[in-house]
């Protein structure tokens, strides 16, 4: 599996992947049975990871659906029926064959055993996995102006933006990186240090600035 | 090629593993079982391991769909942070820093640019941490396991629970909860940033001259920012009556920016995670009303009640644009 496809697959399981790409996923899953029984291996890694207890019985399970059980014939009543109607939405109606409902029943059955304390965390993973029920911001119809290069006052405020995050804690080098990248403004000479890095002296001189910095 | 799928058959041999420890679970397994760790414990261990331990590696960047690799070393001594940064493309960047003092030298232009960063801004500073109010704007879980940079790392999620903030996703090093891999996540699943190890040595033994600048800078030019400005703490008389569920005010501050001479008013509101400006100034024939992007930071501008009024921050467009709109005279 190339990487596009592992962060494919991370992104799906962990519900994060956009709505049309998780279609042109699942269907994916449907014509490829290594891929699926990966993203099966993952859901069971996460339940391991928390302790959770394995399903019995779940791979002859996933093997009578890999012979072609489909998924609209499983009971689809209470909080399972909801979710396979969420774990289904990604497909856009097409119609969903063994392999994809492998990974989706592994989710299922998590939600029809008792695990004990487990369950709650289980039901909560899958609410994970599946692709969020949430409205999704998508963005609107651009009528406006947009511009590909802040201005320089809007360099000046993002600028000043990233500073008082800094402040907050709440900047980090990558933000810096970008700051430095809209540095074209004031920027004064001064004499470089003369011993240690704290040392340094600000003969502060105004001087033409380089015409970029990056 | 040889080598990514050797890191592939790997990274599957490692899920095998794991995926057959949790179908047949041995004694260690069932210990962990009985008392998994929280993600809040994940996180606490991360906040203490970054701001302690050495380190030296290859991080690459990617943003806007382009990847950068840069070289880092990080020392800690006496609780001072050294730093050096080297961009391995391009024109050769390095960051070295000492403290809250930083060093940006730009070997293409042969100068160095001095900084003055706060104690918090190092390599992972935008990671969450666990005093962060989890389960009110944002979940956090465990949700895989991975192999990061050689080493077996555990999935974090924190998720949003709406599209008005990015998510995360982090990799801890299972062994030391170092972060092996940060991502920065839209709200439609797209990757907006990634830092990720590609090598990495922990708890390294870091000798001075690796935190040295790599090149004679004797005929380089030195620069430094002029004065901040000064700030003064205000009461504003503007107001948003429409801010995205979680977000709070932070600050409130009339500030006149270097290299202007205006005034303008600056609103911060943060959500526990993500912070948004807003400024507020007289309009200007600069001033223009629409929306623009760097990275994954947003602005939105807009001109209301004869001010013109921007909003900037790294959450996603349609949280700017709604704060932007929504600020009124109170």
């Amino acid at each position: 599996m190339n990487e596009t496809l592992n962060s494919q697959l991370s992104a799906f399981v962990d519900g994060e992947l956009p709505e049309r790409e998780a279609e042109l996923f699942l269907r994916r899953l449907d014509r490829d049975d290594a891929l699926c029984a990966e993203a099966s291996r993952y859901l069971q890694i996460g339940r391991a990871m928390r302790g959770e207890p394995q399903l019995p019985g779940m791979r002859e399970l996933a093997g009578r659906i890999a012979a072609n059980i489909e998924f609209e014939d499983l009971p689809a009543t209470g909080t399972a029926g909801r979710l396979s109607t969420r774990l289904l939405r990604p497909a856009g109606g097409v119609a969903i064959a063994g392999a994809v409902a492998i990974v989706a029943l592994v989710g299922l059955q998590n939600l029809g055993t008792d695990t004990g304390p487990g369950s709650s965390v289980a039901a909560a993973e899958l609410a994970a996995v599946a692709i969020d029920e949430a409205p999704l911001y998508t963005e609107p119809p651009v009528a406006e102006f947009v511009s590909d290069r802040p201005g320089e006052m809007l360099s000046r405020y993002y600028r000043h933006h990233g500073e008082r995050s800094a402040d907050m804690g709440a900047s980090n080098i990558l933000t810096r990186l970008v700051t430095l990248e809209l540095r074209e403004g004031e920027l004064v000479r001064i004499a470089p240090p003369t011993g240690e890095p704290g040392a340094t002296e600000a003969e502060k001189t105004p001087i033409e600035i380089p015409s970029s910095t990056e | 090629m040889t080598g990514g799928l050797a890191v592939n058959q790997m990274l599957r041999a490692t899920l095998i593993l794991v995926g057959m420890v949790g179908l047949f679970p041995g004694p260690g397994a069932s210990a962990r079982a009985e008392t998994p760790a929280s993600p809040n414990d994940w996180l606490d261990r991360m906040s203490a391991v970054v701001n302690t331990m050495n380190f030296e590696g290859t991080v690459i960047r990617r943003r806007e769909g382009q990847s950068q690799a840069l070289k880092v070393v990080h020392k800690v001594v006496d609780g001072v942070v050294n730093e050096k940064v080297i961009t391995q493309e391009g024109n050769g960047l390095e960051i070295i820093r000492n403290g809250n003092e930083v060093h940006c030298i730009l070997p293409d232009r042969k100068s160095v640019l001095v900084e003055f960063w706060n104690d918090d801004s190092t390599l992972f500073s935008t990671l969450p941490k666990s005093q962060l109010r989890f389960g009110s704007e944002y979940d956090l879980s465990i949700v895989r396991e991975e192999r990061v940079a050689g080493r077996n790392a555990l999935v974090l999620a924190v998720r949003p629970h709406d599209g008005y903030r990015y998510g995360h996703r982090i990799w801890l090093d299972q062994e030391t909860a170092f972060p092996l891999r940060t991502e920065l996540v839209g709200g439609d699943g797209a990757l907006l940033e990634q830092l990720k190890f590609a090598d990495i040595r922990l708890d390294s033994d870091i000798a001075p001259q690796a935190l040295q600048p790599s090149m004679n800078l004797d005929d380089f030019t030195w620069y430094t920012e002029p004065a901040r400005p000064e700030i003064e703490e205000v009461e504003s008389e503007w107001v948003c009556d429409d801010l995205p569920a979680g977000f709070r005010l932070l600050s409130e501050t009339r500030e006149t920016l270097p290299g202007s001479e205006t005034p303008v008013t600056h609103i911060m509101y943060g959500d526990g995670l993500a912070t948004v400006s807003v400024f507020i100034a007289a309009p200007t024939d600069e001033s223009v009303a629409g929306r623009a992007a760097v990275g994954a930071s947003n602005s939105y501008s807009v001109e209301l009640d004869q001010a013109a009024v921007t909003a900037i921050g790294e959450v996603p467009l349609a949280t700017v644009r709604r704060i932007a709109g929504g600020m009124r005279l109170r």
